[in-house]
């Protein structure tokens, strides 16, 4: 039998390998699965035991937050398909690197505004809904097994990488205000 | 072994020991311990009738330290010897509380390893040993209670603990001679004895503002899940904070400066106490202290008087609330319930602010005080494996990133806060300079992005690089964090092999030779010896991997070994439980080692290939549904 720690993260979970992942399911198999495995379970078995659930425990985690997330959900798959994800093609969609300038712009604003509070709130709230749809079109392009819905979707991801940071940021800045 | 017995309930049902378990609430004001009996979760009280044990400690030159109670009332008598809140020190050095220190009565001293050490006729006391006393103390109060002796102990532990605050007090229960299941987060444990006192599932805040500290957490509590989704909170501010605010306008009123005796200023300290828990009900507080010149000095605080000094450090609470609601990525809509814990929620303006904070009355029908000590023995109850097949799960995360120093005085992280432990996250580096055979690793622990204002948790060197040009060689660094929210660091040089493995001793933390020191030292005035108590610790390991080791032959050696690997497996058990009868310690621990190392791949592969079987077990269980 395959280990579990050789196994795909969607395997793991008994998933469908594809990136509209059934989020009850998914916590539903995490949760039987911490039941299993964690370390609470082992507190009295043997050191190798303890070590191996701590392992086991810890990729599970991992496996999960990979799922949950939309973004890492995306570039786990890209990477199960064969994509080189580190590779610095960048984004040669004009109107995006127009966007992306814009949008760079504007958090600079609320960075320095003195009370930009519902300012960032705003901005946080159209990155929020800017993931979800690109959430939807990423659903799309991974359904399309083709060269064109691969790149399609790594391009996607670029873009929604690039959201998250921005929301990663915004973030920061609201942390820094506290 | 109890996960096969989960999937097998009909083997469970094995007559097995009762074990004797504890949760310990290690407080900065008091300590509490408490148990499960018959089934129901309870403190347990002292010879005098008292479920809390005031952690303060009075050294003597020539006895065994006092604890508890009557160490409190000597405070006034014998500052410098009387050593208070020892928790605000404990896992720290001597910069971080420098502010902390000057208000404290104390004269400190310097470690080695630049940990406080607090100067007493008894010589120079670390923060480690103080709640290593605390412990003990507690320990026998519960094994007289019980009737025996203690397998196993939960400690509770602010959940904004970094990793030395941890780590110094685990070494702080293994000075006390406990065996430690788990430290768990006090909010967490919170949330086990109200969500299964109230049995409400959802999410709910638990604000917990103590002594010393205070944690906030969110959890989400479902089918007996306990999942931590944020922690916040500020470790140095707690009730003794809300004290020395008093304690300085009383000061200022009665015109009482800087200079004060330590004497002088811990009676101060202790009519501020006195003040704001009048205040918890009374709208104006009278107090009488000493003035400059040793004459009575009466005034009164109103309570309108009294919440505006107070306002800021209430303030300083919710930064951490908002922060943990947006780690969670929720907003107070989404939240069931504000659950109220720690003494210094019995202020009612605690309360008001919290309340408007959440947009809702908070829960305070459970006791403050108690509620950490009763999670922690429910939890322990658990682990020692009093209850085989209980679901509860408690899904923890680690609250402040950890990292490593990067080129330019920067921290790179790699487990940032709020991620569910136990984690493992690896990361490649390389070397900078052709022919480089060394790397120094700085390990970090907080946001902050300059490693000058983050905590420093350990530095260590991988040597023997093969020399390469600059950036060739590949070098892994894994950081891995356990249940108990401890961090270990490895680093290996992939191209060649070279391993360099360290657990985390804080830089602050207290060396091996020094935990060595402190043991002997501690049992100067105990019955027991030193080696007396080694013996007892390795014959309990002993007889815990025996147990281990017997049940997994029995149910898998058939099916798993080969001929040669169940001979060298059985000739290991038999040769530990020989020099088991004995007294022999090094040979017991050498015997139980050499079991350990023969069982290795046989637990690892019994792990893969029972969790394999059952996760497709619950797959086909869900098809047929």
């Amino acid at each position: 039998m395959e280990s579990i720690f050789s196994k795909d993260y969607f395997t793991l979970f008994s998933l469908p390998v594809t990136y509209d992942v059934e989020q009850e399911a998914l916590t539903q198999r995490y949760r039987e699965m911490q039941g299993m495995i964690h370390p609470d379970r082992f507190v009295n078995a043997t050191a190798k035991e303890r070590r191996v659930s701590v392992q086991m425990t810890a990729l599970s985690n991992e496996a999960y937050q990979t799922l949950k997330s939309p973004l890492k959900r995306a570039r786990y798959l890209l990477q199960l398909r064969g994509a080189d994800i580190d590779d610095a093609v960048t984004n040669k969609d004009i109107a995006f690197l127009t966007e992306q300038i814009e949008l760079r712009e504007r958090l600079d604003e609320v960075r320095h505004s003195d009370d930009a509070e519902s300012e960032l709130h705003k901005f946080a709230s159209e990155l929020q809904s800017r993931i979800i749809n690109l959430q939807q079109a990423l659903q799309g392009a991974f359904l399309d097994d083709a060269t064109a819905g691969l790149a399609k979707a790594q391009r996607l991801y670029d873009e929604m990488q690039f959201i998250s940071r921005l929301n990663d940021e915004l973030n920061e800045i609201e942390d820094a205000r506290d | 072994m109890v996960l096969f017995q989960i999937s097998e309930p009909g083997e469970a049902h094995v007559a097995r020991q009762y074990h004797l378990a504890v949760g310990i609430d290690l407080g900065t004001t008091n300590s509490l311990v408490a148990t499960v009996r018959d089934g129901r979760a309870e403190t347990l009280i002292d010879a005098d009738g008292n479920h809390h044990c005031p952690s303060v400690v009075r050294y003597f030159a020539d006895k065994a330290p006092v604890v508890g109670q009557a160490a409190k009332d000597a405070a006034y008598q014998d500052p410098l010897n009387t050593v208070a809140s020892a928790k605000r020190l404990i896992g720290r050095g001597l910069a971080d509380i420098g502010t902390t220190a000057n208000k404290l009565p104390y004269e400190f001293a310097k470690s080695e390893s630049g940990t406080p050490l607090i100067r007493t006729v008894a010589g120079d006391i670390s923060p480690v040993t103080v709640s290593a006393d605390i412990l003990k103390t507690l320990m026998k109060q519960a094994e007289a209670e019980l009737g025996g002796e203690l397998d196993g102990v939960v400690i509770t532990v602010p959940a904004y603990f970094d990793d030395a605050q941890r780590q110094a007090t685990k070494d702080a229960a293994r000075l006390a001679g406990l065996k430690v299941l788990r430290l768990l987060n006090e909010p967490t444990a919170a949330a086990v004895a109200y969500g299964l006192d109230s049995g409400s599932e959802g999410v709910h805040v638990i604000y917990d503002f103590g002594g010393g500290t205070f944690d906030v957490s969110i959890l989400r509590f479902s089918r007996g899940v306990f999942e931590v989704m944020a922690t916040a909170g500020d470790s140095a501010l707690g009730g003794d904070d809300v004290d020395h605010v008093l304690a300085e306008w009383i000061m200022r009123q009665a015109g009482l400066g800087d200079e004060i005796e330590h004497r002088q200023l811990r009676r101060v300290i202790g009519e501020a106490n006195r003040v704001k828990e009048a205040l918890t009900t009374a709208d104006v507080a009278p107090f009488t202290v000493e003035d400059s010149d040793g004459n009575p000095w009466q005034g009164s605080l109103s309570r309108a008087e009294f919440e505006d000094l107070i306002d800021p450090l209430i303030q300083r609470t919710l930064r951490p609330c908002r922060r943990a609601l947006r780690d969670a990525g929720l907003t107070t809509a989404d939240i069931q319930d504000v659950v109220m814990v720690g003494g210094s929620t019995r202020i009612p303006r605690v309360r008001e602010s919290v309340g408007q904070f959440f947009g809702r009355e908070p829960m305070i029908d459970i006791d403050p005080d108690k509620v950490v000590a009763v999670g922690a023995a429910i939890q322990a109850d658990i682990l020692v494996g009093n209850k085989p097949g209980d679901e509860m799960l408690l899904l923890d995360v680690i609250p402040l990133s950890l990292g490593l120093e990067t080129m330019g005085g920067l921290v790179e992280k790699l487990v940032p806060r709020n991620t569910t432990i136990p984690v493992v996250r690896a990361q490649e580096f390389t070397t900078f300079k052709d022919g480089q055979t060394a790397m120094s690793i700085h390990v970090l622990q907080g946001e902050r992005e300059l490693v000058a204002d983050s905590r420093s948790l350990a530095r260590f060197e991988l040597r023997g690089i093969p020399p390469m040009n600059a950036g060739a060689a590949r070098i892994r660094i894994t950081f891995q964090v356990d249940a108990d929210g401890l961090l270990s660091v490895s680093a290996l040089e992939l191209t060649s092999g070279v391993e360099s493995r360290i657990e985390i001793k804080p830089s602050y933390g207290l060396t091996e030779g020094e935990v060595e020191k402190m043991l002997s030292d501690s049992i100067r005035y105990a019955e027991d010896d030193v080696n007396k108590r080694r013996l007892h610790e390795q014959l309990v390991d002993a007889a815990r991997l025996i147990e281990a080791v017997e049940a997994a032959l029995s149910m898998d050696g058939e099916g798993m070994l080969t001929k040669q690997e169940c001979v060298s497996i059985k000739a290991a058990l038999q040769a530990l439980k020989e020099v088991q009868q004995g007294e022999d310690v090094k040979a017991i621990k050498a015997a139980h080692d050499k079991l350990e190392r023969t069982t290795a791949d046989f637990a690892a592969r019994r792990m893969d290939t029972h969790i394999n079987e059952a996760l497709s077990g619950k797959l086909l269980d869900q098809i047929i549904e």
